[in-house]
């Protein structure tokens, strides 16, 4: 009796030692992300990365990343998990969700594929697949405090066949964003998830976000800073939403492509409609000189000889310093100016416009 | 036996049994009721607990001489060898010195070995105890993505009492390359982790959930936002540290190895070797421009960026056995990897002390006897018979086989006199360890051996003779221990067989005067106590040969190898010895 309490004590041991391995539980969803994602590579320009990821969201090629310059490529290359390389065309974009849909076709290093040619009948036999996909058809079930894995290639780490990064955490909230992007409010007002996994990263817009069973939650977003607090929100575009956009885009298919708005992401410059003093010695005190009529400084209020102190509650010392101040600022944004006119201080907010 | 005693220890072996079962499926798999959720949660969470407890004692806390700035090590030794990052210790390597604080609360002294400014390594000893808690390496081949992980270290000098912060993460990616910063520093085949790791972290551990240190962090991607983590740090994984420690704890300057070969992708996706350099490694060893790279050791190579990787974590003079396709055949070869000369804004100096204190601790391990006690020697008296045969010359001529009986008197030379069939004596070949003669019948003139034959009798007299007398009374002017060798792709003769035997033994090289101006490596498997092969160098000439141990017997109280094989320049022999008698 005692002989053989032991030895199946002594047997629990055995056990337990055979299944005691390194193994977080994390490995199955790991799995199924990183197959599911491929290495997207175009232009970059600036603060701009030229690199991201996607995620495979049909057998036969059909990625979904965020819309940022770099699908604004003549010829963007997607590397699959396997190390395979694939051209990719722009099917749609939708600048409000700041989604993409790319197709994946032969990738051709000496003829790059003009983007204004992939709708012609020639897509039809450059069929590429089939590939390891997610339906977006199937729902997963999401409570805060669930673990979620995010598979992407944020700061391009992974090269070729390598494997993509993972980023764990947990999910925290589904909430409407309240967030910019540099001077630029993020014009994404839908649900956001929220998670703590940390995805604001060069690169890791357009990650996989997939639960401990590897179902798929959503798509990883654009790098945005809260308004409130100023801090990087780590978020992804919820499975619903993208279901909507890619079958949106699939039922548009053959028409026209939104390439345009490539060009309206190109930055802007803001105007006020004033112009400085730049009379004076070394430091040129920001007096304003003249007010354009109907502009928006007009409009708020601004007068000739006013002493702008201060934008967005940054201190303004000079011309320069002005200058600088507002690159910071987009059009259609509200824009804080403290000023002095005479011995009164005041606050003026002014809406910005386009630059004619 | 005691009835109670019995259920207790059953108790406690379920305790374990549970604490192990649970850890891995703590995170997944359906709880059958919230109580058995909440039971599993504290199990998972005392089980990560108990293992921060028992590692944490190795954790150091590396602070510079003035105790101004620093960042984190580990110790691997309970002498207190540790290991921490280069960059970490290039500040105090003008004296060498600095202060390491454990988690016990004290602060001792710290004196920086060697160095690997490459792969950003290097090793340093505690003081002022006589025995240090210390962690494992671990097998980092085994680690995959996913694995859960804990960095410890003093992140932002946080730390008041010496005691480590703990963050827990996964494996996030495993084999990565991250290029280096003028030269130095490149993370080669490391890992990813997203388990925070920050400034200060440096030289850190990175444990697995079995408590062994997998790598050591150093290295975090940062974007616009500053030098804090954003779920992406590196750790320099510890099979490749394990092949630079004894160069580490011999205080030298370790190097990393190159084959002067440049692979780029070629045109069908296969990796090709673009650039050969005619004095290289790669070039000696018979790789040519054009041939496609297919394997490294056991690595099958994907891309130019994975053949950087994987070469990135060998030592220089490190044999690799490098697979290619040329034109369809595949082919094979054996390169001894050149050294890369790391940048240093100061010559570094090794320090002889250091030094010679690995030579005898290694050559002590040729002293132990079977149970491992260090064995009294005493001058014997010996004599062998040996069985030559030669390998076939390129001319297709085969030498018949020679027979020699061999005599060794106290400390004099070794004599070698060589035997007809009809048992009629020939020529005596005479040898110690700093020249090797031979005399012609009963001649009274002694004539000399060819240099590059003579620095292979000289080197094996060192073996034989010199290594059986008692280190005290070993002369070992001029000798320096000079870092580590693989055990595997010892020779050209080896069978594919051998050579593919996993093997993650390193050799540890002395490196020992002998004859006029020549040197030999003797590979020392420390912990079997034998030599495993010597190279020999001709200095002036540049000659090489190589000397396989093995087959070793007991004789006269001291394990000696029976079997000798040869290869040198044009010549290439395989002794049997036999037939001992030992005398007073």
């Amino acid at each position: 009796m005692t002989r053989s309490v032991m030895i199946s004590a002594l047997a629990l041991v055995m056990c337990g030692r055979t299944l005691s391995t390194n193994a977080s539980g994390f490995d199955r969803a790991i799995d199924i992300a990183s197959a599911r994602v491929v290495k997207l590579y175009g232009v970059g320009a600036g603060m701009q990365e030229g690199y991201g990821t996607g995620v495979l969201v049909s057998p036969d090629g059909q990625v979904l990343t965020v819309s940022s310059l770099l699908i604004g490529a003549r010829q963007i290359l997607a590397v699959a998990h396997d190390g395979s390389r694939y051209g990719a065309s722009l099917v749609h974009r939708d600048p409000a969700r700041q989604l993409a849909l790319l197709r994946l076709h032969p990738y051709d290093a000496t003829h790059p594929v003009d983007q204004s040619n992939t709708q012609d009948s020639e897509a039809e036999t450059d069929s590429v697949g089939p590939f390891p996909f997610f339906d977006l058809t199937v729902d997963t079930a999401l409570e805060p405090g669930d673990w979620v894995i995010a598979a992407g290639n944020a700061f391009k780490v992974a090269d070729g066949a390598e494997r993509m990064s993972i980023a764990h955490g947990v999910f925290s909230v589904a909430t409407r964003l309240d967030a910019r992007r540099r001077a630029r409010d993020f014009p994404y007002q839908g649900e956001c998830l929220v998670i703590d996994a940390i995805t604001s990263n060069p690169g890791a817009p357009g990650s996989a976000l997939v639960n401990l069973d590897g179902g798929f939650l959503g798509m990883t977003g654009r790098v945005v800073l809260s308004n409130l607090t100023h801090t990087h929100l780590n978020h992804a575009i919820p499975r619903s939403v993208l279901l909507d956009f890619v079958e949106e885009a699939n039922a548009r298919a053959g028409g026209e492509t939104e390439v345009a708005m490539v060009k309206a992401e190109a930055p802007q410059i803001v105007d006020l409609g004033i112009r400085l003093s730049r009379a004076g010695y070394r430091t040129i005190l920001p007096f304003v000189e003249r007010v354009r009529r109907n502009s928006p400084a007009a409009r708020a209020g601004i007068k000739r000889d006013d002493l702008i102190l201060s934008i967005n509650g940054r201190a303004v010392d000079n011309v320069q310093d002005f200058d600088t101040r507002m690159k910071g600022t987009a059009p259609g944004e509200r824009v804080l100016l403290v000023i002095r006119r005479g011995r009164i201080i005041l606050d003026v907010q002014i809406e910005t416009d386009y630059k004619p | 036996m005691d009835h109670k005693n019995l259920i207790m220890s059953f108790l406690a072996f379920l305790a374990i049994a549970s604490l192990m079962t649970e850890m891995p499926t703590a995170v997944y798999g359906e709880p059958r009721s919230p109580g058995e959720a909440h039971a599993r949660v504290e199990a998972a969470e005392s089980a990560r607990v108990a293992l921060i407890e028992r590692v944490s004692p190795s954790v150091v806390c590396v602070y510079d001489d003035e105790q101004s700035g620093g960042g984190s090590g580990v110790l691997i030794d309970p002498r207190g060898f540790g290991l921490t990052n280069y960059h970490v210790v290039a500040g105090m390597l003008d004296g060498r010195k600095g202060w390491g604080g454990l988690s016990d609360g004290s602060l001792y002294r710290l004196r920086v070995l060697g160095i690997d400014p490459t792969g950003d390594v290097a090793m340093f000893r505690l003081v002022g105890r006589d025995s240090f808690p210390f962690a494992r390496l671990g097998d980092s081949d085994k680690v995959a993505v996913g694995d859960t992980v804990l960095a410890m270290g003093n992140p932002f000098t946080l730390s008041e009492d010496y005691s480590p912060t703990v963050t827990r993460g996964l494996v996030t990616g495993v084999h990565r390359y991250q290029w280096g910063i003028k030269g130095n520093l490149i993370y080669s085949d490391c890992f990813q982790t997203d388990a925070s790791i920050n400034p200060g972290n440096s030289g850190g551990p990175l444990f697995n959930s079995q408590g062994e240190v997998i790598g050591i962090n150093g290295r975090i991607s940062v974007n616009t936002r500053g030098r804090f983590n954003v779920g992406f740090g590196y750790a320099i994984a510890a099979n490749q540290i394990k092949r630079f420690i004894p160069s580490l704890r011999a205080g030298l300057l370790a190097k990393h190895g190159t084959l002067q070969a440049i692979a780029e992708w070629d045109e069908a996706g296969a990796t090709v070797f673009r650039r050969v350099s005619r004095d290289g490694s790669a070039y000696k060893a018979g790789i040519r421009i054009g041939d496609r790279l297919v394997r490294i050791d056991g690595f099958t190579i994907t891309s130019p960026n994975h053949f950087a990787s994987v070469l990135g974590t060998y030592p220089e003079k490190w044999r690799v056995r490098v697979a290619v396709d040329r034109r369809g055949s595949p082919l094979e070869f054996v390169a001894r990897l050149d050294p890369i000369t790391p940048k240093l804004s100061a010559p570094f100096v090794v320090d002889e002390e250091v030094n010679l204190r690995q030579v005898e601790r290694v050559l002590s391990a040729l002293h132990r006897d079977e149970s491992g006690g260090v064995r009294s020697g005493k001058p014997l008296r010996l004599s062998w018979t040996v069985t030559r045969t030669h390998a076939p010359r390129s001319n297709g001529s085969v030498k018949p086989n020679e027979r020699f009986k061999a005599t060794q008197a106290g400390d004099g030379p070794i004599r070698l006199r060589r035997f007809y069939d009809d048992n009629r004596p020939g020529r005596l070949i005479e040898y110690d360890d700093r020249s090797a003669v031979q005399r012609i019948q009963d001649s009274d003139d002694t004539f000399d051996l060819p240099a590059d034959v003579a620095m292979v009798y000289t080197a094996l007299y060192v073996v034989q003779k010199r290594l059986t007398v008692p280190q005290e009374s070993l002369d070992l002017t001029g000798v320096l221990h000079t870092g580590a060798d693989a055990a595997v792709h010892a020779s050209r003769e080896q069978t594919a067989h051998e050579r593919d035997a996993p093997s993650t033994e390193v050799l540890e090289i002395v490196e020992w005067p002998v004859a006029q101006h020549a040197v030999a490596r003797l590979a020392v498997n420390v912990s079997a106590g034998r030599v495993a092969f010597i190279d020999t160098r001709d200095i002036p000439s540049g000659s090489e040969a190589r000397i396989l141990l093995s087959d070793y017997r007991e004789i006269g109280g001291v394990r000696r190898p029976c079997s000798i094989k040869v290869e040198g320049p044009g010549f290439s022999w395989h002794d049997t010895l036999s037939d001992w008698s030992v005398g007073p």
